[in-house]
């Protein structure tokens, strides 16, 4: 058997497209010893959705095996990295509700019950490990006023943030009514860790200040703020690593 | 990478005995920097794809892990046995985490991890053919010649044995490691694993490999679950292990030997403990 042969006939049990015992005898292997990659192949996959989207995975309870095997068909890992088997996750959540829009709750994919929001929170989740993965230089204690090299703003029509920090705190709250929202996604400079933070007002004020370039008395200038309250709202902003090169003092 | 005469290179291939080491988990990102931590520790080995194209703090975490530590790369989706093109972003992106890490070698596993255009996130045996080894060794020159670094190969836990094959597993790592001139390393738990798997035996294994080849040494535990057991690094090395990786150390001399456990990570000094009996078993044998 050529090793052309042996790969596609591998190939084809690794991704269900036969049986571990077809494959084991094509190769004259114990089919039971061949399943064991067939499960591995899978609960990588699987892994891999579990550590990026642990919200998601937490809130689909019983449904996850049956997401898990409807993704892995649709969706074969193209690059090398585990991590990024979860990255088609959020299209694939999308694709999946506009595809059972107004079909029967119960049968095939629509079982799932997904609607927009959670689209939304498979966006969010990921957004979150690539924010952590950003390759951006670390900035530097002399860094000039500006926002964090990594820093994300996505908008979404759910308040997506709320149920992430819901789930932080071990609460399970049922699907939000939507609500729109904007979710900073970001590397802490401080830790290097990934982080999420809502767009508070005074949040989003300085992010876009420091965006425009303007210093805190440009900005009180700009939006008729008091400068005091400027201030505050980029040492707010710096504090959770929103932008670098403020120092309060 | 021969030393001396061209057909016989030195003991380790002439690199060094950096002596024992652990792999950099994230679990122990803290506690290894901490004082006392690094206690009995002499290198780190990095899974290459952990660090390939990461910013944020396994950035910082591998920075402060190259100025305390030698450091070796050792990766698992190289996938050097596909029949897929070569993967030049792969390998791209683990030339630059050489340039950023110059480590004293790289390895990867005698597998492969993807065909078809599609990554199985595993480690996949090949068959022990005269097509495979030719294929394996042009791959690795290929891949000697992108990185400029040592290179090893890994010898596999694999759960099926293909009835293509033409010849042992132990022959076909001899002629690889000859004619790619490439290093071995001997993960004795696979040795183990596999013997036990399929029926061999793991001396007459150990035997059959050219020692000068051995350029390090991985240790591990598994879970044996009767029927079959599966190389799940998550858990203490048995004895039966450390016994062989005793008889290894007597054919090869010293090599650089390294405590593997990826799952159910245990503390920091658990692991010091393990890399210590290996230590005292490296000594034993002088």
């Amino acid at each position: 058997m050529k090793l052309a042969e042996i790969q596609a006939t591998f190939h084809q049990a690794l991704r269900g497209e036969s049986t571990p015992e077809a494959a084991a005898a094509a190769l004259g292997a114990d089919p039971r010893r061949l399943a064991i990659y067939t499960r591995f192949a899978r609960g990588h996959v699987a892994s891999a959705l579990e550590s990026n989207l642990p919200v998601f995975r937490a809130r689909a309870s019983d449904d996850w095996p049956a997401i898990v095997d409807a993704y892995f068909a649709a969706h074969p890992p193209r690059h090398w990295a585990l991590n990024h088997a979860a990255q088609a996750f959020p299209g694939f959540v999308q694709a999946t509700v506009e595809a059972t829009a107004g079909a029967p709750h119960g049968e095939g994919p629509a079982r799932f019950g997904w609607t927009a929001f959670e689209t939304c929170l498979a966006q969010a989740e990921w957004a979150l490990y690539r924010a952590l993965s950003d390759t951006a230089p670390r900035p530097g204690p002399q860094a000039p006023l500006g926002l964090n090299p990594t820093l994300v703003p996505m908008q979404f029509p759910y308040p997506v943030a709320d149920v992430m920090l819901a789930h932080g705190r071990g609460e399970a709250p049922p699907r939000p009514a939507p609500a729109p929202s904007i979710v900073f996604f970001y590397q802490s400079p401080a830790t290097g860790n990934g982080r999420y933070q809502k767009a508070r007002p005074d949040l989003l004020f300085a992010v876009k200040a420091v965006d425009a370039g303007l210093d805190p008395a440009a900005a009180a200038a700009a939006s008729g703020q008091p400068l005091a309250a400027v201030r505050a709202a980029y040492s707010a902003a710096a504090d959770v690593g929103l932008i670098v090169g403020w120092s309060a003092g | 990478m021969s030393h001396g005469r061209p057909d016989v290179p030195a003991p380790r291939m002439g690199l060094p005995d950096l002596g024992h080491g652990v792999g950099l988990r994230r679990e122990h990102w803290d506690d290894l920097f901490a004082p006392g931590g690094a206690e009995g520790i002499d290198f780190l080995e990095i899974v290459s794809e952990n660090f390939m194209a990461r910013g944020g703090r396994p950035a910082r975490v591998l920075e402060r892990a190259r100025a305390h530590f030698p450091l070796i790369l050792h990766g698992t989706a190289l996938s050097i046995g596909t029949l897929d093109p070569p993967d030049t972003g792969y390998l791209d992106a683990l030339a630059e985490l050489c340039a950023r890490t110059d480590p004293a070698w790289v390895s990867d596993h005698l597998c492969y991890s993807s065909a078809h255009g599609v990554h199985y996130l595993d480690l996949i045996p090949l068959p022990f053919t005269a097509e495979a080894l030719d294929h394996v060794v042009e791959r690795v020159r290929g891949v000697q010649d992108h990185l400029r670094r040592p290179f090893l190969l890994e010898n596999l836990s694999y759960y099926i044995e293909y009835a293509a094959s033409e010849m042992s597993e132990a022959e076909f790592l001899s002629e690889l490691c000859q004619r790619a001139d490439c290093g071995l390393l001997l993960d004795v738990n696979n040795v183990y694993v596999n013997c036990r798997n399929h029926g061999h035996d793991p001396r007459a294994f150990i035997d059959a490999l050219p020692a000068e080849r051995v350029v390090q040494i991985h240790l591990a535990g598994h879970d044996d679950q009767g029927h079959v057991i599966i190389d799940t690094h998550g858990d203490h090395v048995i004895d039966a292990v450390w016994d062989l990786y005793a008889y290894t150390l007597e054919r090869t001399g010293p090599v650089s030997t390294l405590i593997e456990w990826d799952n159910d990570i245990p503390s920091l000094a658990v692991l010091r403990a393990e890399n210590h009996r290996a230590r005292a078993i490296a000594e034993a044998v002088g």
